[in-house]
């Protein structure tokens, strides 16, 4: 083996050698085999923190916050489904609010199991819903159009409002049927003598109206200026959804009227009722603007009465949503409106 | 009577052996390029090494962040109430990459978030994209927050 000491200028080794010194040999390979060894341990120590952070890519920590969106549209489909069954059922507004409470202390008590805090905190807007179940024409009810000690005689023809102030509508679905003896002979007629629905507020509106000429097969509907046709002699309209017979189009509820952050009030009404026949149902916010202390008013304030008829309904929830892990703090607002025209 | 040996040789006495310290020393000499070749195949190699090992560890944490960045964007995207949201996003990564520290930058004009390591001059970015506003910001690698500004109504990273 070489003797590094020689080389060091140490202590000549052949002497050292001769003397049996033998401790001091060899030192130039053992400090490369050193040197190597602490290099080695260097890349081992590298490669070992290149592991580690390789290893943080793949921890699935809720990557892409789906648990937190997961949470939010679940409560979202709840709630809608709460809200849906109320307002068929006529459940009072007091239960609404227990069952409320009860879901969301119970999704709160389900999650902090899996280790997350979450809670739900609801704000019912009161609402009313507005329907005619009879098939009958688009006109006030009987009580009103027969009511006596009216200053003026009331022509069921006549533009008559439904509902007043009202800021936000939806679930908007009219079936009606044009009659044969009431169809008109062209669209110069259309103005006075077709049935029109009209969203009036902040001096705009929007206007639906539906006829069937006398030299056409279908039914027509016009929203907007835009003509769609029905089918036959009847067409079933979602307003809110913008579909024609089922099949979606490109209008929008109350477009130019209705603000979507729900600034503008406006009115609905109908006029040439009487030209048509058939049911309808919405919803709107404004439980004061639907006039319903029949006989004076045009709408009854009791279903069994007849129709049409106004009840209170909840028409929408503000859902405040808190959704707390230890790497996602997540609180947002949602309001549940099913049937509203964006939804 | 001569010496046998220096007859046989036939030089001086000085001269004997010398053979076997040209060996010694050629020897020595071999051992030592070798040597040096081992360590300088080694340092090299070690250098190699760490250039990858920053350049890969940059782009997991990069990912990372894009990642949760993305993940703040989706919800606030998906808002209705975006002044009252509330997303905060706490993301763990390691203060340094192979023994010193780096930056990280986000470019919400290229979309890009950029990771620095000056002691390797590595840089690695990592595409992003976004539906909110992001805000423009450095910040220096480790724990980070990457959160919703409802005020501002954008997306910023902070140190946490």
């Amino acid at each position: 083996m070489a003797d590094v000491s020689r080389l060091l200028g140490g202590r000549d080794g052949a002497d050292a050698a001769a003397r049996g010194d033998r401790t001091e040999r060899a030192q130039l390979i053992l400090i490369t085999g050193l040197t190597l060894a602490v290099i080695l341990v260097a890349v081992v120590l590298l490669l070992n923190t290149v592991i580690y952070t390789e290893n943080l890519a793949t921890r699935g920590v809720d990557a892409g916050g789906g648990e937190a969106v997961e949470f939010r549209e679940g409560t979202v489909d709840d709630i809608e489904g709460l809200l849906v069954r109320t307002n068929w059922t006529d459940t009072d507004r007091e239960t609404f609010d227990a069952d409320l409470d009860r879901y969301a202390s119970s999704t709160g008590e389900h999650r902090i199991r899996e280790g997350i805090r979450a809670s739900i905190e609801t704000d019912p807007a009161a609402g009313a819903y507005v329907a005619q179940d009879a098939d009958r024409g688009l006109v006030p009810s009987d009580d009103y159009l027969e009511s006596e000690g009216e200053e003026e005689t009331v022509d069921p023809g006549d533009e008559w409002t439904l509902v007043e102030g009202a800021t936000r509508t939806r679930s908007y679905v009219l079936d009606v049927r044009v009659p044969d003896g009431d169809r008109i002979e062209d669209e110069s007629d259309v103005d006075s003598g077709a049935f029109r629905l009209r969203v009036e507020g902040g001096g705009n509106s929007w206007d639906v109206e539906i006829y069937w000429l006398e030299d056409d097969d279908d039914v027509t509907v016009r929203i907007d200026g835009e003509e769609y046709d029905g089918t036959g002699d009847g067409v079933r309209l979602d307003l809110t959804d913008g579909t024609v017979g089922g099949e979606r189009k490109s209008f929008v509820w109350a477009d130019g009227v209705e603000d979507e952050s729900g600034g503008q009030a406006y009115n609905v009404s109908y006029e040439n009722g009487d030209t048509v026949s058939g049911t309808y149902a919405f919803v709107v916010d404004a439980p004061g603007g639907v006039r319903t202390a029949s006989p004076t008013d045009p709408l009854h304030a009791d279903p069994d009465d007849g129709s049409p008829y106004a009840v209170d309904a909840v028409y929408d929830v503000t859902v405040d949503v808190r959704h707390h892990t230890p790497d996602l703090r997540y609180e947002d607002r949602v309001r549940v409106a099913p049937g509203e025209r964006d939804d | 009577m001569t010496d046998p040996r220096r007859l046989h040789v036939g030089g001086r006495g000085d001269d004997r052996a010398v053979s076997v310290s040209v060996g010694y020393v050629l020897n020595l000499a071999v051992a030592s390029l070798l040597l040096a070749g081992l360590f300088i195949a080694g340092g090299s190699f070690v250098e190699g090494e760490r250039e990858q090992a920053v350049r890969g560890e940059l782009t997991v944490v990069g990912e990372r962040v894009v990642a949760d960045l993305m993940t703040v964007d989706r919800l606030a995207a998906g808002s209705d109430y975006p002044d009252g949201l509330v997303v905060e996003r706490n993301a763990e990564f390691p203060a340094r990459v192979s023994g010193s520290s780096y930056t990280v930058t986000v470019d919400p004009s290229a979309e890009v978030v950029a990771l620095e390591h000056p002691r390797s001059d590595v840089t690695v970015e990592v595409p992003f994209r976004a539906s909110s506003d992001v805000e423009e910001t450095t910040a220096s690698g480790g724990n980070l927050e990457i959160r919703w500004n409802a005020t501002a109504e954008r997306v910023e990273v902070v140190e946490s």
